[in-house]
């Protein structure tokens, strides 16, 4: 007991003389600066979808749109270009109707996009913490 | 050699307020250097070290929940930032083996440490600590500088006060052998 009050004394002693050290002398500065870095990288806007799928969806819908005023003005009526879009929906119709699904088949694909948008909430939450 | 810091406005910096953030880094970085560099042993890691602690300090500070002393909170964080680097760089975090003084030899320790000036036992301290297991050199530090504050201590090295204790009396241990190694034998002859 003696002993460890005699080396409680000895390095208090010895610390009563520390100093603390100092960092460099923009230390403060710099940490600002990583902080304003960390901000603009925290607000930088990411899409959600790449800029090819973009790209690509754009083309479609504006070759829709020429194939489609285009339809109209060489038949010169509006009738016609509805008529083709009818008939779009016709093949389409016709096309989906050979594909004939189980039931098993339309619940697993049904409960499959249920449980991906579940997931999709659970990550949403987990980046948006990590982020935070 | 206790540290006095005014409790940081925790709102201001959360509403983006430089000026108070700057005032905390301003008010801790001693002793989170001091820390770091003690443990990593590398002046530049530690400098490196210390503002990632701050960086950390920065992102997390809304999760500041005010059940410690801010203080705390912030030696915690830079304590656990150290080891994550020890293990890092692989190196060892181990203490060294455990050899109590014999009291005749911290009697006469003491007795030659009155002798030294300050500003020598200054430099024999830093000497010392160089040589001290990372792990030691926290708990000794921090207790020193953090108002001997067992309950305090506890919670930024995630022991239990009784834990810390015992360590904090090995560690003290550990330091005087390096004391008694480094001073000089005649001297403590001498002065014996």
């Amino acid at each position: 007991m003696d002993n460890q009050k005699e080396l409680e004394k000895l390095i208090d002693k010895l610390m009563a003389s520390d100093v603390l050290e100092t960092p460099s002398k923009d230390f403060t500065a710099q940490v600002l600066e990583k902080t304003v870095r960390t901000k603009s990288q925290q607000l930088e806007y990411k899409p959600l979808l790449p800029k090819w799928i973009l790209s690509l969806a754009a083309v479609l819908v504006v070759g829709f749109l020429i194939y489609g005023v285009n339809l109209y003005v060489t038949s010169g009526n509006s009738v016609s270009y509805f008529k083709d879009l009818n008939k779009i929906g016709i093949w389409s119709s016709d096309f989906f109707s050979r594909f004939n699904f189980s039931k098993t088949l339309t619940y697993s694909i049904i409960i499959s996009g249920v449980l991906i948008c579940f997931h999709s909430l659970i990550l949403k939450k987990y980046f948006e913490d990590r982020l935070a | 050699m206790e540290q006095n810091h005014n409790q940081p406005n925790v709102q201001l910096i959360l509403n983006g307020d430089s000026q108070e953030f700057s005032k905390l880094v301003d008010d801790y970085k001693n002793l989170v250097f001091t820390v770091a560099l003690r443990m990593l042993k590398n002046s530049e890691e530690a400098e490196e070290v210390s503002q990632d602690t701050f960086i950390k300090v920065f992102k997390s500070i809304k999760n500041f929940k005010g059940d410690s002393k801010f203080s705390t909170w912030i030696y915690r964080i830079a304590y656990n930032s150290c080891l994550d680097r020890l293990k890092k760089m692989k190196r060892s975090q181990n203490t060294n083996s455990f050899e109590e003084v014999p009291a005749m030899e911290v009697a006469d320790l003491n007795t030659v440490l009155d002798d030294i000036d300050r500003k020598e036992r200054s430099r024999l301290l830093k000497k010392c600590m160089e040589l001290l297991a990372p792990k030691d050199c926290a708990l000794i530090t921090l207790f020193y500088f953090e108002e001997k504050n067992l309950n305090e201590l506890s919670k930024i090295l995630n022991l239990s006060e009784n834990t810390v204790k015992v360590r904090l009396f090995r560690a003290r241990a550990r330091l005087a052998n390096i004391v008694k190694d480094r001073l000089n034998p005649e001297i403590i002859r001498n002065y014996g």
